[in-house]
C-alpha cells in the first residue's frame, strides 16, 4: 500500500498539556511530527499545529512569554495552514471570559464564552456536527457526523462564513471553524475516531490547485 | 440533537494485564489491556475506563506503561485510575496518552488534590470516583455512606454531601460505584444515581450492578446519568456494547453508533494463542474446512489476501495450497458472536481437501432409520440443471427443447422467462403449493437457458446473491 507523501506537522510546543495522542493520530496518517518550540522552525511551517489542554490565560501568556504568539502569526500571514484544536482552537478568537477577559491571537472574529448556567458543563462526550459548508477541513464528512468534546467553554459572535460546522449543546456553537488558512475545532479530532482521521487527513492535504 | 449517552466498558487491571476476580486475591488474567481496548473500540464503545485494582500492591510504573500503549493504538479517549495520589501520577498519566485520571481514596482523604488537579490540567480531567453504600447509623437509619480503599473501608462522609463536595473542588465528572448494587445484576443503584444527581450537575457515570440491558436506560432516565459503565457484562460478553447503545435507542435515548467499518477484527485467542477458522466457498456457500490461525498466520491472510493457518501438528505457519497450488483467496473475513471462531469466504482455485476433494466434509452419515423417508428436500441445488443446459449447447441433442430455445434465440428465451414469471405469479395466488412448485420449476428451468445463452455463469449470480447477503465484506485497501 502507498501513502502519498505528506507535509511534515510542526506541533507548537508551548507545555500544555496531553499532546502524545495529537502527535500519534498524525503519525499514524503518515504524517512526521515536528514537536518544538523553535520559533524558526513555527515561523516557517506548512502545516502548523496549536494544541492545549489548559486553562486561557496561562496558555497566551506562555504564548507571549516565549514568542510563540508573534512565530504561529508569521506562519499563518506567510500562508502557513494552522489547525487550532480544543484549547488551541479557542486562543484563535478575539478574547476569552475564562477566569477574566483575556486577549486571545485574534485571527478569527468571535469571543470565548462559558456555557449558559442551565447547560450541563462540562460538555463531555459525543455529539453531532451540523454541516455548513462541504470542502476543505470537513471535505468528506457526512452531516451529523459523531466526534468527541471535552470543553467548559466555546465561542459566540462567530461569522456564519467562518463556520465549518455548528454543535450543538445549549444552543448552537461553531465546532470547526475556517477562515483562509486558519483552521479549529472545539473537539478532539485525535480522539473521535474514524471521523477525526478524515478531518486530520484534510488537514494534511495540499490546496485544490 | 444532544450529546450522546457515553457507554463505557471498565478494564480492571493488576499489573498491566486485564483481571477478573471477586476478590483481590482470587483474580485470574483475562489477557491484554490493549487488545480488548482495540475491540471495545471497534464497537462502538464511547471510552474506556482502565482501573488499576492492584495500585496499592504494584509499582506505578506499570498503569504508566499501560496508559502509553492503550494510547498508541486507541483514538477514542480514555480515562486511567486507580492509586492516582498527586498532580505528578496524574500528569505521569496524562502525559502517557490518558484523556483524564479518576480519583477516589486519595481525594476523600484530601479534597484539595481535586482542586489541584483542576487547577492544572482543568476540570475535564478530573473524573471524582465515589463508592457509596447503605450503612446503619446509631439510630438505624440507612445512610448512603461513601467508602474508600476499593470500596472496604467506611467513612463519615455522605455520598451526596461528597459529591457535592467534590463537585465545588473543581472535579469534572463523577462515577459513581454503590458497592451495595456492584456484582448483584439487579440494575444500577437508582435511589443513589438520583440523590447525586440533586446533588450535583456535573456529569455522572453510573457503576455497578448492571444484569439487564434495560438497566441501562434505566440509569439515564430514572437515575439521570450521562453515560453508563460496566465491567463483567462487556468482557463476559453477556451484552454487545451495540446491544446496549440499541437499548437505549429504542426508548428515545441519543446514542453514537457504531463506526460503520470495522478496520480489523480481533478475535479471541485460546490459551494456546490459536482461534479455529471456517472457510466458506464464497459462490456456493458450501463448507470447505475448518483450520486453526494464530495472529500471525492471520495478519499473513489480510496481507497477502490467501488463506494461512498455524499447524498444530507441525507447529509452522503454513499456507493453504503451498504444496498442492490449490490456494484460496480470502474476500471476506468474519468473527462469530462471541469472537472466538473466524470464517474466511473465498475462492478456491482447486480441491480444499487433501483428499482431492472440493470439501473436507465430504464423507455423509445417513440420519434416520434405513428405508424411512427422508422426506422432501429443504435445500435446492441448481448445479445439475445448469451443467445439463451447458452440455446442451455445448454439445447439441437432436430434438431437444433447450436446444430449440438456444437456437430461437435470446430474445424469445427471455419471453419465455417473463412468461414463466406471470404463471409462477399467478399460481402463487389461485394455485396449491404443488402448482406454485411447478410454475417455480419451469421458471428456473427457463432462467437457467437465459443465463447460459447470454454466456452468464451460475457463479456469477451466486456472487451476487452472497453480495445481497453481506457475505462479501472486501476490505478496502
Amino acid at each position: 500500500m502507498t501513502t502519498p507523501p505528506r507535509p511534515p506537522v510542526t506541533l507548537v510546543d508551548y507545555g500544555v498539556g496531553n499532546t502524545a495522542s495529537v502527535i500519534r493520530a498524525f503519525r499514524r496518517l503518515g504524517a512526521e511530527v515536528d514537536f518544538t518550540a523553535d520559533l524558526d522552525r513555527v515561523a516557517s511551517a506548512r502545516r502548523l499545529v496549536l494544541p492545549g489542554v489548559a486553562a486561557f490565560q496561562p496558555a497566551m501568556n506562555r504564548l507571549l512569554e516565549t514568542g510563540l504568539e508573534s512565530a504561529v502569526r508569521a506562519a499563518v500571514k506567510r500562508g502557513g495552514r494552522l489547525l487550532g484544536l480544543c484549547l488551541g482552537f479557542q486562543l484563535l478568537f478575539e478574547e476569552s471570559e475564562e477566569h477574566g477577559v483575556c486577549r486571545g491571537l485574534g485571527l478569527v472574529p468571535g469571543r470565548v464564552r462559558p456555557f449558559p448556567a442551565r447547560v450541563r458543563t462540562p460538555h463531555v462526550g459525543w455529539n453531532q456536527l451540523l454541516a455548513r459548508r462541504p470542502d476543505g477541513f470537513v471535505e468528506g464528512l457526512p452531516d451529523l457526523s459523531w466526534v468527541y468534546f471535552v470543553h467548559s467553554f466555546r465561542p459566540e459572535g462567530v461569522e456564519a462564513a467562518d463556520v465549518a460546522a455548528a454543535c450543538n449543546h445549549g444552543g448552537e456553537f461553531a465546532a470547526i471553524v475556517q477562515r483562509e488558512n486558519v483552521w479549529g475545532c472545539q473537539f478532539h479530532p485525535e480522539k473521535s475516531s474514524e471521523n477525526g482521521r478524515l478531518l486530520l487527513s484534510n488537514f494534511l492535504k495540499e490546496d485544490a490547485a | 440533537m444532544t450529546v450522546a449517552v457515553r457507554v463505557i466498558p471498565c478494564l480492571d487491571v493488576a499489573n498491566g494485564r486485564v483481571v477478573k476476580g471477586v476478590s483481590f486475591e482470587s483474580l485470574r488474567d483475562a489477557g491484554d489491556p490493549v487488545e480488548a481496548a482495540i475491540r471495545y473500540e471497534a464497537e462502538g464503545a464511547d471510552e474506556l475506563a482502565f482501573l488499576d485494582i492492584a495500585a496499592a500492591h504494584e509499582k506505578r510504573g506499570t498503569l504508566v506503561d499501560l496508559a502509553s500503549r492503550v494510547a498508541e493504538v486507541l483514538s477514542i479517549p480514555f480515562t486511567v485510575g486507580g492509586g492516582v495520589r498527586s498532580v505528578e501520577d496524574a500528569d505521569a498519566l496524562l502525559r502517557a496518552g490518558a484523556d483524564r485520571v479518576t480519583v477516589n481514596t486519595a481525594a476523600v482523604e484530601d479534597p484539595s488534590l481535586i482542586t489541584r488537579l483542576a487547577e492544572q490540567f482543568g476540570a475535564q480531567c478530573v473524573v471524582v470516583a465515589i463508592d457509596g453504600k447503605r450503612v446503619r447509623d446509631t439510630g438505624g437509619l440507612a445512610v448512603m455512606r461513601v467508602m474508600t480503599h476499593g470500596g472496604r473501608r467506611p467513612t463519615d462522609r455522605t455520598v451526596t454531601g461528597w459529591a457535592a463536595a467534590a463537585a465545588a473542588a473543581g472535579a469534572g465528572e463523577i462515577l459513581l460505584t454503590s458497592v451495595d448494587a456492584d456484582g448483584t445484576q439487579a440494575g444500577f443503584d437508582l435511589e443513589m444515581l438520583r440523590a447525586v444527581r440533586a446533588a450535583v450537575d456535573i456529569p455522572i457515570v453510573a457503576s455497578g450492578g448492571a444484569g439487564q440491558l434495560d438497566d441501562f436506560a434505566k440509569a439515564v432516565v430514572i437515575g439521570g446519568a450521562d453515560a453508563v459503565l460496566a465491567a463483567s457484562v462487556f468482557h463476559d460478553r453477556i451484552f454487545t456494547i451495540g446491544a446496549v447503545k440499541e437499548a437505549m435507542r429504542r426508548v428515545g435515548l441519543a446514542i453514537r453508533p457504531a463506526p460503520a467499518r470495522v478496520r480489523t477484527l480481533l478475535p479471541r485467542y485460546d490459551a494456546s494463542g490459536l482461534v479455529p477458522v471456517v472457510m466458506r466457498d464464497v459462490v456456493t456457500g458450501n463448507v470447505l474446512t475448518l483450520a486453526w490461525t494464530n495472529a500471525e498466520a492471520l495478519a499473513k491472510t489480510r496481507e497477502t489476501g490467501l488463506a494461512h493457518f498455524y499447524s498444530r501438528s507441525r507447529k509452522v505457519l503454513w499456507k493453504k495450497g503451498e504444496t498442492s497450488g490449490n490456494v484460496q483467496r480470502v474476500v471476506g473475513i468474519s468473527l462469530d458472536c462471541d469472537d472466538d471462531t473466524v470464517l474466511y469466504d473465498v475462492r478456491p482455485s482447486g480441491p480444499a481437501c487433501h483428499t482431492g476433494a472440493d470439501s473436507c466434509f465430504s464423507r455423509v452419515e445417513t440420519l434416520g432409520a434405513p428405508g424411512e423417508d427422508a422426506g422432501p428436500a429443504d435445500a435446492l441445488d441448481l448445479t445439475a440443471l445448469f451443467a445439463v443446459v451447458r452440455a446442451r449447447k455445448e454439445s447439441p441433442v437432436p430434438g431437444s427443447y433447450t436446444n430449440k430455445l438456444l437456437e430461437a434465440g435470446v430474445s424469445r428465451i427471455a419471453q419465455k422467462v417473463g412468461e414463466e414469471a406471470v404463471e409462477t405469479a399467478l399460481a402463487s395466488v389461485t394455485g396449491d403449493a404443488g402448482a406454485l412448485a411447478g410454475e417455480a420449476a419451469d421458471l428456473l428451468y427457463h432462467l437457467a437457458v437465459l443465463l447460459t445463452a447470454r454466456g452468464v455463469a451460475p457463479g456469477d449470480v451466486a456472487v451476487k446473491l452472497a453480495e445481497r447477503r453481506g457475505a462479501l465484506r472486501r476490505e478496502k485497501p
